[in-house]
């Protein structure tokens, strides 16, 4: 072996590398215990950094002009999470996985959005007029992780699926005129189904204070990459076309849409 | 230069370790591939034990009185990879487990379930606010990391987006009780859950009325989150939230950390 500062197997004040060139080889740096009798031998790597005012311990995958992960503790983070980033160290980039403090695990950039109904969208359905949410009046955002929504214009309100996966889909609606409303249909949306979440008589149910009918429907969906999602209603007997999206009511979101990317 | 059962580039029987100590620097132990014709030219850094009968093969991250991290697979355990706040995967606490058939569980994060017992009784139908968990205290099915207390509070311990939810059943309505709502109220924003006419709803054989309401919400740290239930325009507060009925669950509320 062609040893640089090697003094009893401990590389003192410097790095060490294990390097290939021939094509078609993996290059390893391992760890090996062969001892198979003794359930604390162990084989460890092992990163550790000077101490709580040091640096980070980690490790980091790298395709020279292409791609960098690095997974390891974030010492400049109070708490010291356990971090995954798309750059060369845990304390720089995108965060997409941290553990920590507490061991609470959060993925900051996975789909993940709420949307809600801010002013009145008024006159939408009544007459039996099916109404896509946001087609009138684009929807509010609390969040938009990953910036997957669109809030409303010609299409109405829409998630794109950013990645093939399952979704959970997730919608609270209040219809209001619901005193004269003899039936409500209350759709999901997606490219690759339709699900009633409702199907009822509001003016049966309604209450009486605010003539409104509230529900909410909760439907984990398949959708591909690019898929979308949206949401529709239609009112029926109602007088007209006088159904509205309430809006904020003493600031309790009334009508909103929620999803987010499961796995 | 001493060398010390390094052979072929191959230390037997004993550590091997890189050291540094000069600030501002990084010490690293790299393995790099420079060919990039063939796509099984791969870089690997393996950690390898004796067999089934031997320790754990895992990657320890470390920071001296501060914090340890190990992931790596747990040999004592059905092989699972397992994510840990110790020196090995085999102790401490397990923070994420990956079987070796692909599941993933996470056994500290936030998620709590609760119910109510017995029954929660005079709580609102003259337009009062009934908080679920505060007249009769909820019973814990689970409260994974302790954040749920049985008044009906949920704290978040970390900020994120959490899905939070409840079932709720009630009695006692009289003919006035048109109008009732469920309100899921949280330190960012309050949800309405449900707006009805109670009266309508109850069910004919039971008069019983349930109903069911769920959020996806973003909570900082510290954040609560309380279930309201209202009744309004009966002559009194006669409106019962009901504990088990027959054995089943009827009222309780639920969640958990998502992302």
């Amino acid at each position: 072996m062609s040893s640089q500062n090697i003094i009893n197997n401990t590389v003192s004040d410097n790095d060490f590398s294990v390097n290939l060139a021939t094509a078609g080889s993996t290059v390893t740096l391992s760890s090996n215990q062969t001892d198979n009798s003794s359930a604390t031998s162990h084989a460890e790597i092992r990163a550790q950094a000077g101490g709580t005012s040091g640096g980070d311990a980690f490790l980091r995958f790298n395709i020279p002009s292409g791609q960098d992960y690095s997974f390891g503790i974030d010492n400049s983070t109070s708490g010291d999470p356990l971090t995954l980033t798309d750059d060369a160290d845990p304390s720089t980039g995108n965060i997409l996985m941290t553990i920590g403090p507490s061991y609470g695990q959060t993925l900051p950039l996975q789909c993940a959005a709420n949307s809600y109904v801010e002013p009145a969208d008024s006159n939408v359905t009544g007459d039996s007029s099916t109404y896509v949410w946001g087609t009138n009046t684009n929807l509010s955002s609390r969040f938009d992780q990953n910036s997957d929504i669109t809030q409303g214009g010609a299409s109405g309100w829409y998630i794109s699926a950013p990645i093939s996966g399952m979704y959970m889909f997730k919608s609270m609606v209040t219809c209001s005129a619901s005193n004269n409303s003899s039936n409500l249909l209350y759709d999901i949306l997606t490219s690759n189904n339709t699900f009633r979440g409702d199907d009822c008589a509001p003016n049966s149910q309604y209450n009486t204070s605010s003539n409104g009918y509230g529900t909410t429907v909760t439907q984990i969906v398949e959708l591909d990459a690019a898929d979308t999602a949206k949401i529709q209603y239609n009112v029926t007997n109602s007088g007209g076309k006088v159904v509205q999206l309430g809006g904020l009511s003493a600031t309790r979101i009334r009508n909103a849409i929620q999803v987010y990317l499961v796995c | 230069m001493v060398t010390q059962n390094n052979l072929n580039n191959t230390v037997i029987d004993n550590d091997f370790s890189i050291n540094r100590a000069t600030a501002s620097t990084s010490v690293i132990a790299s393995v790099a591939h420079s060919d990039n014709t063939n796509t099984s030219s791969n870089a690997e850094l393996l950690a390898e034990n004796g067999g089934a009968s031997g320790g754990d093969a895992f990657l320890r991250l470390n920071i001296p009185s501060g914090q340890d991290y190990c992931i790596g697979i747990d040999n004592t355990s059905s092989d699972s990879l397992v994510f840990g706040d110790d020196v090995n995967p085999s102790t401490g606490n397990n923070i994420m487990n990956i079987t070796s058939a692909g599941e993933i569980t996470r056994p500290l994060q936030s998620a709590f379930a609760a119910y109510l017992a017995t029954d929660d009784p005079n709580v609102t139908g003259a337009g009062t606010t009934a908080r679920i968990g505060l007249g009769t205290a909820l019973t814990e099915i689970f409260d994974q990391n302790s954040d749920f207390d049985t008044n009906g509070t949920f704290t978040a311990p970390i900020t994120g987006k959490y899905h939070l939810g409840l079932i709720l059943c009630a009695e006692g309505v009289t003919s006035a009780g048109t109008r009732s709502s469920v309100t899921m109220a949280t330190s960012n924003v309050n949800y309405l859950g449900e707006q009805t006419d109670f009266f309508a709803q109850l069910n004919s054989n039971s008069g019983l009325y349930s109903t069911c309401a769920s959020i996806f919400t973003d909570m900082d740290a510290g954040d609560t989150n309380t279930n309201n239930f209202i009744v309004s325009i009966m002559a009194g507060d006669t409106v019962d939230i009901k504990g088990l009925v027959t054995g089943k669950i009827k009222t309780g509320t639920w969640g958990y950390l998502v992302l």
